[in-house]
């Protein structure tokens, strides 16, 4: 929930009517400041605005001549402030007034010089410097119920985050998403055979075992895989990918070897299997409902669940001793479900220890001026994006939609978003790969660089000639429709933004907020739009999930593809990329898929998805971590 | 007696009734389980939004059968999560219940007490800073106000060098059983609530403090030489204490579910934010468990004013 920018409405508002009284100019210029102020300038310029506020209102109706016996309110505030109301003290407040308005005027504190974002900013800390103990606290936005993270509803950030620390994850990403295996529990994992089948094998670790005693073996891996292909639809999972293309599980030469066999191969296979449940606590539809409903009765990381308290949202993990890698620096470690309008207040009371402030500039202002507090930032896994609908009839021509791409400002557009966050702008030029992920390349052709006049040119090509401001479509203007979700406040501004571009070129772009629940399911699904903005979820296996985004829709099943844009080639380089095992080379197939995709203008990427993460100076280790998976044992507070 | 407790019940459950279509027609739990990333399979949607007793394909007067069959018997369903909806409308309730008794019987009686003491000399210095107070309150949005005392707190807390005030939540987690730690983080969400009803009871008691004044008997009293401070203290005030428990008895169950700007601000994790929550996730048996707690302390409450009436209004017992 955001706060309604109460501030731009109301000053809109005073210059639809051009007669209204200079007090009331200041009033609204007043709240203007208010407003913006919270979390910026604090209790100073809040309270001398509230003041000023009621001052103006007062001095306001003074003038409008309201009968005296109706505002008796008013009147005692008007003496206070005017004292008596004789002439030399009326302009001894005017003053008083000037000089509490500039008083007022935000703390922005000298301009800070942009340095580039990297990909991650944790502070980062060898562990013997890092303090023995400690307890650290920490905001999520959702409180998990399922912890079954493969189930239906199980699968958030927030939750994943969590079981980071206490759940196996065989691969860690670096900054860059290149991943590697987790020694802790994998000695060895490589494909074995290409040919006829992929096959890999995994080697775990001894000495890696469930925290009630049992070792990690291939049961394990064998009862996921038979939930997640898909076959059995008394499993409620979250998703089938890669699992729906493994032919078998088997032991190797002893229970701590898996071997696991494709139909299909399967490039991205590292994702699979992370994290790992024990097999008798998923093998069957429902223990895979309910035995981790609420509770988490085995884990093998370096913590251990120490209680869920319902009451406070909260959940503690502590050390777990039997841990066998590198003994956790932290005793424990405390998750609060707090609302994002909490957070800011929260972490300036003390009460936890760093949180994601994402692209709130409000909060970031708000927290950055805490004591003892650094801001962490590093361009993160999501990016923000623009959809074209290659179904509707105002967009069918791909001609059309190069020439409405060509004309929208994307630079202009990321400014505006990420204003007030002390965040260079960088553009994203690649639909598969984030600018800070191994693989990222420009692949925008001619559609990267703003081009107004080749857009119009474009547009008179394919015959949308302009009558008047606008240009028509088969005898009507050429209109498009901007659906975003209502709470979206960036995606209005992006939008009255995008109506002046593409004004310029003679189209006509109509907003329209839709609810927050109807955005996917009631416009963009069935494809009652023409341009829609939302964000990607990345992370560092972006590949197999290409597919469903920028593959032919089947039918009327459009999958992910909601821009309803595709070709074969498209569609065969995809599967190219899904199926290669070599990650330079998927990679490469990647991106070939994606010069396609931009050239079918498919959709516009904006830019990378800010990480803006105040903190408590003395944590380490912790912070923003880009594409990079959190080393839990690490973390802790500076010695 | 009893015609009235019936009458109620009717209310409660048409009002619950009502909330439970509003909430099947109104949010889409298809669409929220769909739109995760990456999308789950079809069938495993529709298989989990039947054991829901949530399956858009059947009719909403089926689903409605079914579910107030369910409530009937004590059984509120479960939350999209899966988790049992009863258990967390019990916490929740609880959790509101604690701030809203805090903050808001603090401002009912303040406010009862403020609205006496601006009748008493109405339009004197007093009486103006009162209304001005009561009106600034009332016009400042509860965000607003929120965030202004936690700047303020945090300024007392940073000048005091310990933490005098904390507002995040209703307790340390770890520490639920301290009850100055409580009393901490009860502090600024209550004054939050205390000022908004402080305001409102102040202004409605001073109109009805007037009234009985300049009514037939308040006249006549004065008439008959009873000093005005006699007359507003021994028999206006007791006059008006009637109506303005009627008053603060629904605005206390308007209050329970209507802090969600006020809970979501301090993370009180109360029905208001569940509420809000549950909209937000589509969660339609979450959301009818919040309108039928609404439903019932709506009825609840006045059946309980109307029970003190008589105990308050001499003129009102038979």
């Amino acid at each position: 929930m955001r706060p309604p920018p109460l501030a731009l409405s109301l000053l809109r508002t005073s210059s639809r009517r051009p007669g209204a009284s200079s007090d009331w100019r200041l009033f609204l210029v007043v709240l203007g400041r208010l407003v913006g102020g919270f979390g910026s300038s604090g209790l100073r310029s809040v309270s001398v605005g509230l003041f000023l506020l009621f001052t103006s209102v007062c001095m306001s109706w003074r003038r409008l001549g309201v009968a005296s016996e109706r505002r008796p309110f008013l009147v005692v505030l008007g003496r206070l402030a005017h004292g008596s109301g004789s002439p030399r003290r009326r302009s001894a407040s005017v003053v008083l007034l000037l000089l509490l308005t500039t008083a007022c005027a935000p703390v922005h504190g000298p301009a800070r010089p942009l340095s580039p974002i990297g990909a991650y900013d944790i502070a980062p800390t060898p562990r013997e410097r890092v303090r023995d103990g400690g307890t650290l606290r920490l905001a999520t936005t959702e409180f998990p119920t399922q912890w079954n993270y493969w189930h239906l509803g199980g699968a958030d950030l927030d939750t994943a985050r969590i079981l980071g620390a206490l759940m196996p994850w065989l691969f860690r990403s670096d900054q860059r998403g290149r991943v590697a295996a987790d020694p802790s529990y994998l000695v060895r994992a490589e494909v074995t055979r290409r040919k006829p089948r992929q096959v890999v094998t995994y080697d775990l670790n001894p000495k890696a075992r469930w925290s009630d005693g049992t070792p990690l073996g291939y049961r394990d891996f064998r009862a996921l895989w038979r939930a997640c292909r898909g076959r059995d639809g008394a499993y409620q999972i979250t998703t089938s990918t890669g699992y729906d293309r493994i032919r078998q599980v088997a032991r190797g030469v002893n229970d701590r070897q898996v071997v696991v066999t494709f139909d299909r191969p399967f490039g991205e296979w590292r994702s699979l299997f992370s994290p790992l449940y024990p097999a008798e606590t998923i093998g069957d539809p429902s223990a895979w409902d309910r035995a981790w409903s609420d509770r988490l009765p085995v884990t093998a990381g370096p913590f251990r669940p120490e209680g869920i308290d319902h009451t406070a949202q909260a959940i503690t993990i502590v050390r777990d001793t039997r841990w066998w890698g590198p003994r956790a620096r932290l005793d424990r470690v405390v998750f609060r479900y707090l609302a994002r309008d909490a957070m800011p207040g929260a972490f300036a009371s003390g009460e936890i220890d760093a949180f994601d402030a994402g692209a709130d500039a409000a909060a970031y202002r708000r927290a950055r001026q805490v004591p003892g507090t650094g801001v962490r930032r590093a361009a993160g896994p999501d990016f923000s994006q623009l959809t074209f609908n290659g179904a509707a009839p105002a967009l069918a021509d791909a001609n059309v939609r190069r020439a409405v791409a060509m004309a929208i400002d994307r630079r202009a557009l990321a400014r505006s978003a990420l204003a007030g966050l002390d965040w260079p702008v960088r553009l994203l030029n690649d639909h598969a790969f984030v600018n800070t992920q191994e693989g990222y390349q420009d692949n925008t052709g001619d559609l990267g660089t703003y081009d107004p006049a080749a857009a119009g040119r474009l547009l008179d090509q394919a015959g949308r000639r302009t009558r008047g401001p606008t240009r028509l479509t088969n005898g009507r203007p050429l209109t498009l429709r901007y659906v975003y979700p209502a709470s979206a406040a960036t995606g209005r501004q992006s939008g009255e933004l995008i109506q002046v571009m593409l004004g310029r070129v003679g189209v006509r772009v109509e907003l329209r907020p839709v609810p927050d629940s109807d955005f996917f399911d009631r416009y963009l699904i069935p494809g009652a739009y023409d341009l829609a903005p939302f964000s990607w979820i990345g992370g560092p296996f972006p590949i197999s999930n290409l597919g469903p985004i920028y593959g032919r829709p089947h039918g009327n099943d459009v999958r992910q593809n909601v821009a309803r844009i595709g070709s074969a080639p498209i569609d065969t380089l995809l599967d190219r990329a899904t199926e290669e095992l070599n990650p330079a080379k998927a990679r490469r197939y990647a991106n070939e898929a994606d010069r396609l995709i931009w050239n079918e203008v498919h959709s516009v990427t904006l830019y990378q998805r800010p990480q803006i993460v105040p903190t408590r100076q003395s944590l380490v280790n912790w912070g923003a971590f880009g594409l990079s998976t959190p080393a839990w044992p690490d973390v802790g507070f500076r010695r | 007696m009893l015609r009235r407790c019936l009458g109620r019940m009717v209310i409660a459950v048409a009002g619950a009734s009502l909330a439970y279509f509003a909430a099947t027609l109104a949010l889409d739990p298809r669409a929220s389980l769909e739109s995760r990333s990456p999308r789950p399979p079809r069938a495993a949607v529709s298989a989990r939004l039947a054991s829901l007793g949530l399956d858009d394909r059947v009719p909403p007067a089926r689903r409605y059968a079914a579910w107030a069959s369910r409530v009937a018997r004590g059984d509120f369903g479960a939350t999209l999560d899966g988790m049992p909806v009863r258990g967390e409308l019990l916490r929740r309730a609880g959790a509101s219940l604690r701030l809203v008794v805090a903050g808001g019987g603090v401002g009912w009686a303040g406010g009862v007490l403020l609205g006496a003491v601006g009748a008493s000399r109405p339009r004197g210095v007093l009486d103006r800073l009162i209304t001005a107070g009561a009106l600034v309150t009332m016009a400042v949005p509860a965000f607003a106000l929120a965030v202004l005392l936690q700047t303020a707190a945090q300024g007392v807390n940073a000048w005091a060098g310990v933490p005098v005030f904390a507002w995040t939540g209703e307790y340390t987690p770890g520490a639920a059983g301290a009850a100055a730690d409580r009393l901490r983080h009860l502090l600024l969400p209550a004054t939050v609530l205390t000022l908004g009803q402080a305001a409102m009871c102040a202004r409605y008691q001073r109109g009805l403090m007037l009234d009985a004044l300049s009514s037939d008997w308040g006249r006549a009293a004065l008439a008959r030489g009873l000093r005005r401070r006699t007359v507003l203290r021994r028999h206006a005030l007791r006059v008006t204490l009637a109506p303005m428990t009627t008053f603060a008895a629904y605005g206390f169950a308007a209050l329970l579910t209507g802090t969600a700007v006020t809970e979501k601000i301090f993370a009180w994790h109360g029905l208001g934010e569940w509420l809000i929550d549950s909209i937000a996730a589509d969660d339609v048996n979450a959301v009818a468990a919040c309108g039928c707690a609404t439903a019932m302390t709506v009825a609840l409450v006045g059946l309980l004013a109307d029970l003190a009436h008589p105990a308050l209004d001499p003129r009102a017992r038979p």
